[in-house]
């Protein structure tokens, strides 16, 4: 997998991994469920 | 110094490359980063959102998230980049985009066609709704 080059990479990763649920479920249309137990 | 106007952080064009790029990694998609469109159409709409600066933040983070799901200069993932890289801006210029209920941010980001700029904004700044808490702090 291409790996993010730029200044701001690390940024954007730190930013994704915050998101990483919600990430999750747009990547699957809504399949990929939050974990309730977090 | 009172009234000194703090200069506004702008994303270039590599930037949101990278964007598309992490969320596709972080993801685990399975089909690879593809530029569908000439670099030139991302700088366009970095340079077009620049010209609404006065309008705020908030108003430029909803104008990016919309303009880059309806140019679609990506194969996959163009709305987790598009989110990712308003996040960004906000977080570059100071300020915290949270998401309080993850399902109702789904629904909104999956439905950004739909809703105006001013919607966006809204939900931005406060959420979409009572139920949904996101905002900036």
């Amino acid at each position: 997998m291409e790996k993010a080059k730029g200044p701001n990479a690390e940024l954007l990763r730190e930013l994704a991994l915050e998101d990483q649920e919600l990430m999750a479920m747009l990547a699957t249309n809504g399949k990929s469920k939050p974990d309730k137990s977090q | 110094m009172a009234g000194e106007l703090k200069r506004v952080w702008y994303p270039v064009m590599e930037d949101i490359i990278d964007a598309n790029i992490t969320v596709l990694d972080i993801g685990g998609d399975k089909h690879p980063h593809r530029l569908l469109l000439r670099p030139e159409a991302i700088q366009t709409v970095i340079d077009r959102m620049i010209k609404v600066e006065t309008k705020g933040l908030a108003y430029q983070a909803a104008w990016l998230m919309k303009e880059l799901v309806k140019l679609h200069a990506f194969d996959g993932a163009n709305h987790r980049t598009a989110y990712l890289v308003a996040k960004m801006f906000l977080r570059r210029n100071g300020k915290r985009l949270r998401i309080a209920r993850l399902e109702d941010a789904y629904l909104f980001i999956s439905r950004l066609e739909t809703k105006t700029v001013e919607q966006v904004q809204d939900w931005i700044e406060h959420g979409e709704s009572e139920r949904s808490q996101r905002r900036v702090t």
